[in-house]
């Protein structure tokens, strides 16, 4: 089979060596970096075009006042910033999105560990249990939301309903706080704790057996393999699990867009759900711009902190020490 | 055969947990027999059971399939779900590649730059996307800039606006092949394989249960999407069956009451499919992670 | 290293947008010009159709019109092509589509008919409606890319205060200034210019239950005509219910159709959302009487039903033949009947030394937007739904009103008695919801949160409002 990477780069190379002998020495010298060029040039420039640009648009207008479609945007430097920090309403928006969204992936990956470890025994028709729990993740948010509503509903609520039988006093969901956070967890939970949980199995099942083998021989425990087996094989995925349970939970807006529409009192608000706000029935594009500027520094910190903190040994290992010496 | 007490615990929490998981699901199948009326009538009990069930929504379903528009859609969403699949899979993969077994300098400056666009709020970028389409140039009538659609309103969308990069995938390829031994890929050098054959032949198979699982959920985030299509298209042509659905439902809303039963199969309607290709997948998928041992 | 690649991939990624930004800017400005030397044109090659010869084949024969999915024909393309798919399906199984979407589609015949006379072809682009909607009139407007009529509820009013609507010429301005009823239109209505229309408005009017009526005492035939006697008869009906059924119910839950619903018991009092400059009077002495009232009116509604997020929390009630009086836009009539109930109808009532007032709601008001590429097609497409055929064709499908005098004072009176009540309410003093000049959803929150709390708490009302309207101050200043 010919060197695809070979042929690509003749044409450059030409330009700087005299001939195929230089382009291979070049080549031997930086292959990964070449190798990495081509695989992530057109990726990332496709990503600046659809994503990188319009996102870097959306970031600069933070700094432009742009109250009408009409008008021409002012620039004014860190205004829209500084408004975000004085104005209850975004702050504690920041705040709601950062609690709730600990709260639910805390929660999320908790359980979808435990459920995991159950689901990783040897069970009669553990594909089926595999399924039912994926379930909720496949259906549609629009959907299912509907459904929450229904069971909230105060005259003819499922739940209230249920109260009511008991014949107790029906609960008014709607006004108040913490069932409306109660709710919104609720719902994230139930839509994401069996995707969690799979990705967990996924990450149990890549613990090397021979491992365990190894640990029984040395006449270690349940607990002692778990401790010094499983969950060290495990520290791969958690890294994954952590931070993408992280940046969906702090972005959650849907649940809540649908669920509690931010009430009572604009009390279970979350700041996605105040851009969304912002940029399209305000037309307020800068507040809009800001407010995701801080909220990405947000999870951006929580990641780089997750990374210093627990994921510095591993991840930092390099794979290809030695290589170069022996080609 | 006894059972043991672990395995027994198992099964109750599972079987437990995975009913109260489908709940919502087996509430919503009652829920759709009922007619608009009884529905309205009724004091919802945890398992509604209609006295006089209907099909009728279920037809309204049934019935549409048959319509012509319909097919498009569903030909649309397929489409538009595979393509994503197989370019966030590849680009995944790819992307994972490059960063477990390459050595270059500012990679790891290069992964946290990567790692952080998946942490923009997407919101932010939606109005600066769509003039961005509006302007593309040379595009639907566009002279450099200006003068008609740009690529709103054609496959475009869909074949440009998907994919892009799958960041989060890749970072899930390169943490399990780093747990492939190097010395696979030195082995394959001393054997004479190109590069090409090292990327496609020998690593591809080991990573196959990691791109299953990256397959399963965009096909999934794809499938559910509406925004894409509601925001950037507006031909009949172009729609895809859930943002399809969205609409009917929003006639179902519309003016006074809503048809909560129609509304509810139409979800169904959305979900089943969803689950189709789920428990399609599914069996490679389980199958996979039983051998996603992942030879250490 | 690692820093110095990022910056240098910023810097680079900056430039790139700098110079995207000032290309954008420039072409901007030269769509401004563009616009701003087509439209002495384009309004005097209305004023030229108008003048006579309509025979002429107009210069751009499409017309691009945003519909949102429960108008009309459903679907997007060419008008004329899914009138006939549709025909076409009712001819293959008369049940596959229900009565009002025959209803619609004869509407969409008879508009798409007099366009067809015209010359124009009617294209059709099916963009939502509510929220989803919202969302992407803004992005089209902002990219300058619009259908040629736009509709909206809500918005719509704040888009005319933008200047992103055109003003109906004067040959359309004049022509529904005088044939239109009021309601119509006057929401539209903004520095003296008219910039939409809505051909089948609703407004509320007040609804009983004679049923309960009778269980209650009371007489079935005899609707409250002023607040304290609908209080009164709240109270009788809540007590003879004991539980099983409720007083009254106005909905007032903090989204749009709480404000659409709730907001008309301030302007009979005197009161209203916002003074003639558009800023905002929450805390007014007549409107304090009128949340009072909500109040006193909520002690004879299902708990937590009128303040409730969710809508479905009051239409709940209502169909299940729990409540005694409520006010509704006309569908309730087609509603009443599909639910059995036995509804009487009357004006709402008015408070001491009041006058009558409405909002009106689900009205899907008809725009030209500034951007559209064939302004003049779409004025005529206004007209066109406001022709006697159209018109006609409406008001025999007796779901709603017409807005045209010709039409709904003409035999329309006399064969849906009930339906002519909206008509009238529709000439009064009708407005829509203001648009607030800053922050507009913050302020609207505002206002949702006050009158949760009026309506869910015990606290001093006039407290309630005075820290709503601080606050809103603060946002629109």
């Amino acid at each position: 089979m010919a060197n695809e990477w070979d042929v690509s780069g003749n044409a450059a190379a030409s330009r700087t060596f005299d001939g195929p002998t230089g382009w291979r020495k070049f080549y031997n010298n930086h292959r990964d970096v070449i190798i990495a060029a081509i695989i992530l040039g057109p990726m990332l420039f496709w990503w600046m075009v659809v994503s990188g640009f319009p996102t870097a648009f959306g970031f600069l207008l933070g700094f432009f006042k742009w109250g009408e479609i009409t008008a021409s945007p002012k620039f004014v430097w860190f205004d829209n910033y500084i408004h975000f920090f004085r104005d209850p309403q975004y702050y504690m928006a920041l705040w709601r999105s950062i609690w709730i969204g600990l709260l639910v992936t805390g929660l999320n990956m908790l359980i979808g560990f435990l459920i995991a470890l159950l689901m990783n025994l040897s069970l009669f028709g553990k594909a089926i249990y595999r399924t039912m729990w994926y379930v909720p993740v496949v259906t549609s948010v629009v959907a299912t939301t509907q459904i929450f509503n229904i069971f909230l509903d105060i005259n003819n609520g499922v739940i209230d309903n249920l109260i009511k039988r008991l014949g107790y006093e029906p609960i008014l969901w709607q006004y108040s706080v913490g069932w409306g956070v109660f709710w919104i967890v609720v719902y994230s939970l139930w839509k994401g704790v069996g995707g969690m949980a799979l990705l967990w199995l996924a990450g149990l099942q890549a613990v090397d057996p021979i491992l365990y083998e190894a640990a029984e021989i040395d006449g270690a425990n349940r607990l002692q393999k778990f401790w010094n087996v499983t969950l060290p094989g495990i520290k791969p995925i958690a890294t994954y699990a952590i931070i993408t349970g992280l940046i969906g939970a702090v972005q959650i807006y849907e649940q809540v867009m649908f669920i509690t529409l931010g009430g009572p009192y604009g009390q279970t608000e979350v700041l996605v759900f105040r851009i969304l706000r912002d940029g399209f029935f305000d037309f307020n594009m800068g507040m809009a711009g800001a407010s995701s500027v801080v909220l990405f520094a947000v999870v951006f910190i929580f990641t780089v902190f997750y990374f210093r903190m627990f994921a510095s040994d591993n991840e930092k290992s390099d794979p290809r020490r030695g290589r170069r010496k022996r080609q | 055969m006894k059972v043991k007490p672990i395995n027994l615990f198992g099964h109750i929490i599972l079987l437990v947990g995975g009913l109260v998981m489908i709940y919502p699901l087996i509430f919503m199948v009652l829920a759709s027999t009922f007619t608009k009326q009884e529905y309205a009538a009724t004091v919802l009990g945890p398992f509604p059971i209609a006295i006089k069930p209907t099909f009728a929504n279920f037809r309204i379903i049934v019935g549409a399939a048959k319509d012509h528009l319909v097919q498009i859609y569903f030909f649309n969403s397929l489409f538009r779900t595979l393509y994503s699949v197989v370019f966030a899979s590849l680009t995944a993969f790819l992307g994972g590649f490059v960063f477990a077994r390459l050595r270059f300098r500012g990679k790891d400056g290069l992964f946290l730059f990567m790692l952080a666009t998946a942490m923009i709020p997407g919101v932010v970028a939606l109005i600066p996307t769509y003039i961005e389409y509006a302007r593309w140039p040379y595009a639907g009538g566009n002279n450099i800039f200006m003068g008609g659609k740009g690529i709103l309103d054609s496959w475009w969308v869909y074949m440009i606006g998907g994919p892009a990069l799958n960041i989060m995938g890749a970072f899930l390829v390169k943490q399990s092949m780093e747990k492939v031994p190097i010395e696979l890929d030195e082995a394959a050098k001393i054997d004479g394989a190109s590069t090409f054959r090292l990327i496609f032949q020998i690593l591809l198979p080991l990573q196959l249960p990691i791109l299953a699982f990256i397959a399963i959920t965009t096909a999934q985030a794809t499938w559910n999407d509406w925004g894409t299509p509601f925001f950037f298209t507006s031909s009949d042509k172009l729609q895809t069956l859930p943002a399809a659905i969205t609409r009917i439902s929003s006639i179902a809303t519309s003016a006074g009451v809503p048809d909560y039963p129609l509304m509810i199969t139409l979800g169904l309607g959305i979900t089943f499919p969803m689950l189709l290709i789920f428990f399609f997948f599914q069996r490679f998928f389980v199958q996979g992670l039983a051998n996603a041992g992942l030879k250490g | 290293m690692v820093l110095k690649r990022c910056v240098t991939v910023l810097i680079a990624a900056l430039l790139v947008f700098a110079v995207t930004a000032c290309g954008s800017g420039k072409s901007n400005d030269g769509k401004a010009e563009q616009s701003a030397s087509t439209d002495p044109s384009s309004s005097s090659a209305a004023s030229a159709t108008e003048s006579g010869d309509s025979s002429s084949a107009p210069a751009n024969k499409t017309v691009v019109i945003n519909a949102n999915a429960a108008d009309n024909v459903a679907g997007s393309g060419e008008v004329a092509d899914l009138i006939q798919d549709l025909e076409k399906k009712i001819k293959e199984d008369a049940n596959s589509v229900d009565e009002a979407g025959k209803q619609r589609l004869a509407i969409a015949k008879a508009a798409n008919k007099v366009m067809a006379d015209l010359g124009y072809e009617l294209k059709q682009e099916d963009w939502g409606w509510s929220e989803p909607l919202v969302q992407k009139q803004t992005a089209a407007l902002v990219a300058k890319q619009t259908p040629d009529i736009i509709t909206g509820e809500t918005q719509s009013p704040g888009f005319a205060a933008q200047g992103l609507l055109e003003p109906f010429p004067d040959w359309l301005d004049q022509f529904v200034r005088e044939n239109v009823v009021e309601g119509a239109w006057k929401p539209m209505e903004y520095q003296g210019k008219i910039y939409g229309v809505a051909f089948q408005p609703g407004v509320s009017v007040l609804f009983w239950n004679k049923d309960l009526f009778r269980k209650s005492g009371l007489d079935p035939d005899k609707g409250p005509a002023t607040w304290s006697e609908w209080l009164e008869m709240s109270k009788k009906i809540n007590e003879a219910g004991k539980g099983k059924f409720y007083g009254s119910i106005v909905y007032s839950g903090p989204n749009n159709g709480g404000y659409l619903r709730a907001g008309i018991y301030p302007l009979m009092n005197g009161g209203g959302f916002v003074n003639e400059n558009n800023e905002p009077i929450f805390n007014d002495e007549k409107n304090m009487a009128a949340f009072q009232f909500l109040r006193d009116l909520n002690q004879y509604a299902p708990k937590g039903a009128m303040a409730n997020g969710s809508e479905a929390a009051y239409w709940d009630p209502v169909n299940k033949n729990q409540v005694g009086i409520w006010a509704e836009g006309p569908w309730m009539i087609s509603m009443c009947a599909t639910n059995k109930l036995e509804c009487g109808m009357g004006p709402l009532p008015l408070p001491d030394g009041g006058k009558a007032a409405n909002i009106t709601i689900g009205a899907a008001f008809a725009s030209v937007p500034v951007y559209a590429k064939n302004k003049e097609g779409g004025f005529k497409f206004i007209e066109a739904m406001l022709s006697d055929g159209v018109q006609q064709m409406i008001a025999d499908t007796g779901v709603r009103a017409p807005v045209t005098k010709k039409i709904a004072e003409g035999k329309f009176k006399t064969e849906h008695p009930e339906l002519y009540q909206f008509y009238e309410a529709l000439q009064g003093n009708v407005r829509g919801l203001p648009t607030f000049s800053k922050e507009n959803t913050k302020v609207w929150q505002v206002y949702g949160d006050a009158m949760v709390r009026t309506l869910m708490t015990n606290e001093d009302i006039k407290k309630i409002w005075d820290d709503a309207q601080t606050k809103v101050e603060a946002m629109v200043k």
